[in-house]
């Protein structure tokens, strides 16, 4: 009897668990929940973003999707495929975010030259600074601008202390306090160094504190890439 | 009832995976097939630096030398918002390297030196190495770049006419200012991701760039435009004065004067195929 009653009650307990799991599974399928998939707090200004902005569904049903790749795994076909979105990539960034005064394009870091600095930057990826779901605007420190500007000379150079001086005295904290990576904001750099940005202002505006460069941009991303007028 | 045993649960699971995995109940999803990829991408890199070269001697000598003659300006600085002025041909070749990349076709280019103004765009280490032996033999070199997985394709940027000496030799900022006609001053480094293409795909190429040139070129007039007293635009240069020609006009000019040699090219790797039916 007691064995009896001990295996209803497993039963049971296997029976509303699988009701329990196919319920949760379908309503995290359901469009309202596609918030709940994000791993992570979006960054700032994109808050607004719905998923499908940046990840892309592949062509085709799920099934579909495993059975080309099975296909791939199996040298039946010559390329593998997604499964589900298509990775993120710079396209899903330059979608919104493209614009024609780039300081620093992404893709003028994928010519070979570049190929220490893909190394240990990765600037040819949007994402290395800009990683999605951290809450955060930009991810990456402030000491980068020595990979490419190592040997930076100014013959006629208009700032107070010369950038030659600075250079050798690596100060490559001090770039962003004058120079906007991107040159996206309406500004002139400073001529006098006493000027500059202080790191820990471009420390919050990296995190999600208001601009230092000020407010006034060149260029406005899309509200969504979706959209056509702009 | 006895409970199933582990094994066959796994069989069962086995056959049902299989079902779902290689049964083709829905239809496969189509992949893209490259049946005649069989043009080497250096046909299309020689192609493409020839007409770069037409592109960028037609731009420096007629556009900027003669326009600079009539008071058109031209500056590095051209994108500043107090400042009217056209790109200087390193800067239209930027622009057309942007217009590159916004189009689907993955054509990559880039200009480097190892005596450019802003130093930044110097080359260095092993491709410093490499632009010293195209310096040298005024030939390109053709590599493949690992981690971007590109195919590279390294020209000789050649000083052509007067207004690339006199301007890099007159500038604040230039490193070097004893350059001659005939120098190569620089290099053109072009990139894509396939080793051998299609000729549909070669067309693409060629379409593309000349597609970028026409982008660039209009970014110029679009600046020159808005001059308080600007220059006739049409079909008029500005060797003949205070004129631009227009981007129907340039087309054609540049089209001119660079389709010959890519016909050329196109033809020879056509005939070559035919021959052997294999690779150029």
């Amino acid at each position: 009897m007691q064995d009896a009653a001990l295996i209803n009650r497993r039963h049971l307990g296997i029976i509303v668990g699988v009701v329990a799991g196919v319920t949760l599974l379908i309503v995290l399928m359901l469009p309202s929940s596609l918030p709940w998939h994000a791993p992570g707090v979006m960054l700032p200004g994109h808050e607004a973003l719905e998923c499908r902005e940046c990840h892309i569904e592949v062509e085709g049903s799920l099934r579909q999707q495993l059975q080309a790749q099975a296909q791939y795994l199996i040298g039946n076909r010559e390329h593998p495929v997604n499964i589900g979105h298509t990775p993120v990539s710079n396209a899903d960034c330059l979608a919104c975010h493209r614009r024609a005064n780039d300081n620093h394009p992404v893709f003028r870091f994928f010519e070979p030259r570049y190929k220490d600095a893909r190394e240990k930057l990765a600037p040819h990826r949007c994402i290395s600074c800009h990683l999605e779901h951290q809450g955060q605007r930009v991810t990456s420190t402030q000491n980068f601008c020595q990979q490419c500007h190592g040997r930076l000379e100014i013959r006629n150079d208009p700032i107070d202390i010369p950038h030659k001086q600075l250079v050798a005295d690596e100060r490559w904290e001090s770039c962003l306090g004058c120079h906007d990576y991107h040159g996206n904001h309406q500004r002139k750099a400073q001529t006098q160094m006493d000027q500059r940005i202080t790191p820990t202002l471009i420390d919050g505006y990296f995190i999600n504190g208001k601009s230092p460069y000020g407010e006034n941009m060149h260029y406005k991303a899309k509200e969504s890439r979706y959209d056509e007028a702009h | 009832m006895k409970p199933i045993k582990p094994s066959i649960l796994i069989a069962l699971s086995l056959v049902a995976l299989s079902v779902y995995l290689f049964a083709t109940a829905p239809p496969p999803l189509v992949q893209a097939k490259a049946a005649d990829a069989s043009i080497s991408i250096e046909v299309a890199f020689k192609i493409v630096a020839a007409e770069n070269d037409y592109a960028r001697e037609l731009y420096t000598r007629e556009i900027v030398g003669e326009g600079k003659k009539h008071g058109l300006k031209f500056d590095e600085h051209w994108q500043d918002q107090d400042l009217i002025a056209a790109p200087l041909p390193a800067q239209f070749l930027r622009e057309t390297s942007r217009a590159l990349e916004q189009d689907p076709v993955p054509l990559g280019l880039f200009l480097g030196s190892d005596y450019s103004i802003n130093s930044a765009n110097n080359f260095e280490k092993e491709f410093l190495e490499m632009f010293a032996g195209v310096r040298e033999n005024q030939q390109p070199i053709m590599f493949y770049v690992n981690d971007a997985q590109r195919y590279a394709y390294l020209a000789p940027d050649v000083a052509v006419v007067d207004p690339c000496v006199k301007c890099h030799n007159e500038h604040k900022d230039s490193p070097k200012v004893d350059w001659e006609i005939g120098d190569v001053m620089g290099a053109t480094t072009w990139t894509y991701p396939n080793g051998e293409i299609t000729h549909s795909e070669l067309l693409r190429i060629i379409t593309a760039l000349r597609n970028a040139f026409s982008s660039a070129y209009q970014t110029s007039l679009n600046e020159l435009s808005t001059l308080e007293n600007p220059p006739v635009i049409g079909d008029k240069w500005p060797r003949e004065g205070y004129y631009l020609p227009s981007l129907s006009e340039f087309e054609r000019v540049l089209g001119a004067a660079a389709s010959s040699d890519t016909l050329s090219l196109l033809l020879k790797t056509h005939a070559v195929e035919a021959e052997n039916g294999g690779t150029l």
